[in-house]
């Protein structure tokens, strides 16, 4: 394929992902609001609030260092950047060559200076959301990993195009449901979701993700929640395109490409319905349970592995 | 139901986990029910497989109403009786019995693969997913200290038992799966009525008897 | 004539429902008196070279083992019996006692003549149900833990030998006997020989040894038994630790000669004497630091458990005298067990390094302890002592030096403990109190003196004849 057609395409589906990421958020929290008989907000607030945030101005509290300042723009970089690394919208059309793991290192890259920046302004909460952050993310990654490497199995790369076309025969095989399972509790751990983490609370002691956001204001506080926006759009769509590339078309048709994006955006909404069900019926875990949660989702990814091997 | 058969096996050890990360006795008991009932539908999949469908038949049938209906009532009935509020006692936390459980799940389905892999196998994946069911009822009685907890452990390991048959020889012969299950309703009988009498002897604070009360 | 080896002890425990309790005492002992000529003859009949008589369609039948075993089983049962005439002294303990014993012999005959694996898993299963009842008839708070104790590991046991049964069964199928009932019976497995896939049947006799070691009692399975044992009745444990243990011994036997059969022979060896050495060496450390006798007790059984195991992973020679230690072990253990509730009751404690000494109350009672406690730790002229110098003479003459003075040494230390704890009980320091007099003086003399000059037959005056069969069942139990 032309190189031109692959920039373009990768382009496309960076501003596909990003631009459904605020929308995304908002149908979970529809859904929640539904399934608590409330209205809920309309479905484009979720634009709204960010517009809001990106036109004011920042203002930063005296100890932060330029860390601070740069953290939010890195987040963002490394959302987007990770947006391009898989094929969402044609299995053969990526500008560069990338994969899931590749993604998975460069959210991490953006986590670190999320971090950092909750560090850097010195606040009780700051530090402690930051301290909660990387431990959590230290178990996370070894779930996230094997359940890839089990779905990456007699693959070149995870994303591998041809791999990715043939796998519609065993689309529903148990390997697959374990591996997209241990990953959907990836995504809610890594998303700062329900049971692990509230994204509603406004209880400084329970936070997690947003603690390390409590110093941040205006276009900066807007820049880290879109960040965070494209992350849970690009893990969902992870999971909706590799673990089950149903509707994926090999080459990079006119037809194809709209068969994708129309699968895509079922699977987007069907995960969105999924969490916002999972958000109301579920509990936050204490902290000190959240190892028992990624247990179990490790234990999950590695029945995936033994139901490839054995079964 | 035969594409089913990968799926059955994986929920079968896939339970096993879920009993391990519960804290709740009760849910530990409904899981070990679930486990039954799945472990009856293989049965039911080996039928079909079978030169003699009707031993399987009775075995899917002896399991469903011994193991899955029976035996968890008379247990979810003893935890009434003793008034056990919900908490399991751990001897091993959540996370650390996982990881055995993890290492267990594996190198039973090495080992099923190792000494039977070259033989053709009745129902493929059966013996490992039996043998890691054994095990992780092992790692459930050895964990946990409520006796109740532990009784279930060991119901893990028979269905594990049961199911390994399944793979090995599509299931023992109807004289010894009718004994087997009759004799774990009696043990379990047994075990319930030692668990309450033990709990009823520490008399936390009462000497009347309590309601219904059974045993002399 | 099988059949009614079988039928009597179930006979006795039905009518023990509906007889007066001390009739129905009486004809407990009666019961397990009878069973034993039966077993007796039987086996001396099978020993002699009859065929093995079969019943209830050949689910049963009593080979050579077998039904050594059924004597071994039921000269413990007698004893127990015997003892149980004279402990209790209320209708509703007495009447469980006599039901749940009947019952339990019932299930322990069945499980050592059964030739289909899967049967005999199931009167073993059935046997710790009885066993577990029994345990905690005294109804307290430790008597019920030990008894859940012992139902819950006994169950975990058998759960691995229901696999072990598993394994066995496929590797029968795979040799060309059937998916049915004859791909688990012992005859045809073991005729089948080297048509068994040796690798499957490896693991199944590493589990039969797990899981039957554990209702065995051998180290480190053994922590029921110390618990078990000193909570039961007196006459419960003599049933227990003679009779019981025996069966379970017997299941991982009849497993070791299937792999043996199938050219396995050198795991079986080295299987039986690293865990019969690892009992008798734990059992001893183990013993050393109790002071309640019927716990000491116990941690001797383990080591002679241990023994026979070990014995019977050898030569020939030391087989026979493993199976020789077996009877002698079984019925002396249940007498010392019976004897000792008796000594309990005395005394009013079962401390060994406390309490007052059994001599000055009840002399007779106390001699008949003592002369039990010596042939039990293998004093000649016992039974005893022939069936460990058997085992001894054996290991040396086949050059297992090593592991020979290892027993010796062990049997030595454990001898020191026992006997300083018997010594203890029966002649305490003049400043303790002496118990009152009296005590179960007539019921010792009769059930003591008669069992102890069968062992010095055992010991001294055993057929050559029968010697000579006994070393052709220990030539094909040797792996």
């Amino acid at each position: 394929m032309m190189l031109p057609i692959r920039v373009a395409l990768t382009l496309a589906q960076v501003a596909v992902l990003a631009g459904l990421a605020p929308l995304l958020d908002n149908l979970i929290k529809t859904v929640k609001a539904r399934l608590q008989r409330r209205h809920g907000p309309p479905l484009l607030q979720g634009y709204r609030d960010l517009g809001k945030l990106l036109i004011k101005e920042s203002i930063h509290a005296r100890p932060t260092s330029a860390i601070f300042r740069l953290a939010p723009a890195v987040s963002l970089t490394t959302s987007l950047a990770a947006a391009a690394t898989f094929p969402v919208l044609a299995s053969s059309a990526l500008a560069a060559p990338g994969d899931v793991l590749t993604a998975l290192y460069v959210l991490a890259l953006g986590r670190f200076f999320t971090a950092l920046a909750g560090l850097d302004a010195a606040s009780a909460f700051g530090g402690l959301g930051s301290s909660r952050d990387v431990s959590l993310a230290a178990l996370v990654e070894p779930v996230a990993v094997v359940a890839i490497l089990v779905l990456a199995a007699g693959m070149v790369t995870p994303s591998d195009g041809a791999a990715l076309a043939g796998a519609e025969a065993d689309l529903l095989a148990p390997w697959r449901l374990l591996a997209a399972i241990a990953f959907f509790m990836v995504i809610l751990a890594e998303c700062a979701r329900v049971p692990i983490d509230n994204p509603a609370t406004h209880l400084e002691l329970t936070m997690i993700h947003e603690a390390m956001l409590l110093e941040y204001s205006g276009r900066e506080l807007g820049c880290a929640i879109l960040a965070a926006r494209i992350k849970q759009t690009v893990l969902l769509a992870m999971l909706a395109t590799i673990f089950f590339p149903l509707g994926l078309g090999g080459a990079a048709t006119a037809t194809g490409v709209a068969l994708a994006l129309l699968a895509l955006l079922g699977k987007l909404a069907a995960l969105a319905i999924l969490i916002g069900v999972v958000e109301s019926v579920v509990a936050k875990l204490r902290l000190f349970r959240v190892p028992d949660f990624l247990g179990g989702a490790f234990g999950i990814a590695l029945l995936a592995y033994i139901a490839r091997e054995a079964l | 139901m035969q594409r089913a058969l990968p799926h059955a096996l994986m929920l079968l050890v896939a339970i096993c986990l879920y009993v391990l990360s519960s804290r709740q006795i009760r849910r530990a008991i409904l899981a070990f029910a679930v486990q039954s009932f799945v472990l009856a539908f293989v049965s039911l999949v080996a039928a079909t497989r079978s030169e003699h469908p009707y031993e399987l038949w009775i075995l899917a049938g002896l399991t469903i109403v011994i193991k899955g209906v029976v035996v968890p009532l008379a247990l979810l009935r003893a935890v009434s009786r003793l008034k056990i509020r919900h908490e399991i006692e751990f001897i091993l936390n959540i996370p650390s019995s996982l990881l055995m459980a993890a290492v267990a799940t594996l190198g039973a389905f090495q080992v099923a693969q190792r000494v039977f892999g070259q033989e053709v196998a009745t129902l493929r994946g059966a013996l490992g997913a039996g043998m890691a069911t054994i095990l992780l009822g092992l790692v459930v009685m050895l964990g946990r200290r409520k006796v109740i907890t532990q009784i279930v452990g060991l119901l893990i390991m028979e269905n594990g038992v049961i199911l390994a048959a399944l793979g090995l020889t599509m299931g023992m012969p109807l004289i010894v799966e009718i004994g087997v299950a009759l004799d774990v309703l009696v043990a379990v009988q047994i075990l319930a009525l030692f668990a309450y009498r033990i709990s009823s002897d520490l008399g936390v604070g009462d000497d009347a008897p309590r309601e219904g009360e059974g045993p002399p | 004539m099988m059949l009614a080896l079988i039928v009597v002890p179930l006979a006795v425990a039905l009518l023990s429902l509906v007889l007066p309790w001390r009739l129905a005492l009486w004809l407990n002992a009666l019961g397990a008196l009878a069973t034993l000529g039966l077993a007796g003859v039987l086996a001396a009949g099978v020993l002699a070279g009859d065929p093995p008589p079969t019943t209830l369609r050949g689910y049963l039948r009593g080979d050579d083992l077998g039904l050594s075993l059924a004597v071994v089983v039921s000269a413990a049962a007698a004893v127990a019996a015997c003892i149980g005439i004279a402990s209790f002294s209320a209708e509703r303990d007495a009447r469980r006692y006599t039901v749940l014993a009947a019952a339990l012999l019932w299930a322990l005959l069945s499980t050592t003549l059964a030739d289909h694996l899967g049967v005999m898993w199931i009167t073993m299963e059935l046997s710790a149900v009885f066993g577990a009842f029994l345990v905690g008839s005294r109804g307290d708070k430790p008597a019920l833990e030990a008894a859940f104790k012992y139902m819950i590991l006994g169950s975990v046991g058998l759960v691995i030998g229901l696999l072990a049964t598993a394994l066995v069964h496929r590797v029968g199928g795979s040799a060309g006997l059937g998916a049915g009932d004859g791909a688990l019976s012992f005859l045809r497995l073991r005729a089948a020989g080297h048509a068994l896939t040796p690798g499957p049947l490896r693991i199944a006799f590493a589990l039969a040894v797990a899981g039957y070691g554990l209702k065995v009692g051998l180290f480190p399975l053994h922590v029921w038994k110390p618990d078990a044992y000193a909570a039961a009745p007196a006459p419960v444990t003599a049933l227990l630790a003679g009779a019981a243990v025996a069966v379970p011994l017997g299941a991982i036997l009849r497993f070791g000669a299937l792999a043996s059969a199938a050219g396995e022979g050198a795991l079986v060896s080295h299987a039986f004497v690293t865990i019969g050495l690892g009992s008798l060496l734990a059992a001893t450390l183990l013993a050393a630091r109790e002071r309640d006798f019927r716990r000491i007790l116990a941690f001797t059984s383990v080591e002679h458990m241990g023994l026979i195991l070990l014995a019977c992973g050898l030569e020939p020679d030391a087989v026979r005298g493993g199976l020789l230690h077996l009877l002698t072990n079984g019925t002396l253990k249940a007498l010392a067990f019976g004897l000792l509730g008796f000594v309990v009751s005395a005394r009013g404690s079962a401390d060994s390094r406390s309490g007052p000494g059994l001599f000055a109350g009840s002399p007779a009672l106390a001699a008949v302890f003592l002369v039990t406690m010596a042939a039990a730790l293998g004093f000649p002229p016992f039974g005893m002592f022939a069936s460990e110098l058997t085992v001894l003479r054996a290991l040396f003459a086949a050059d297992h030096v090593v592991v020979g003075l290892l027993v010796t040494l062990v049997l030595a230390v454990i001898f020191g403990v026992v006997i300083a704890a018997t010594l203890r009980v029966v002649f305490a320091r003049a400043d303790e109190p002496v118990p009152r007099p009296g005590g179960h003086r007539t019921a010792a003399l009769a059930i003591g003196v008669p069992v102890l000059l069968a062992m010095v037959w055992v010991g001294v005056g055993l057929p050559t004849e029968l010697w000579s069969q006994l070393g052709d069942v220990a030539r094909g139990l040797s792996p």
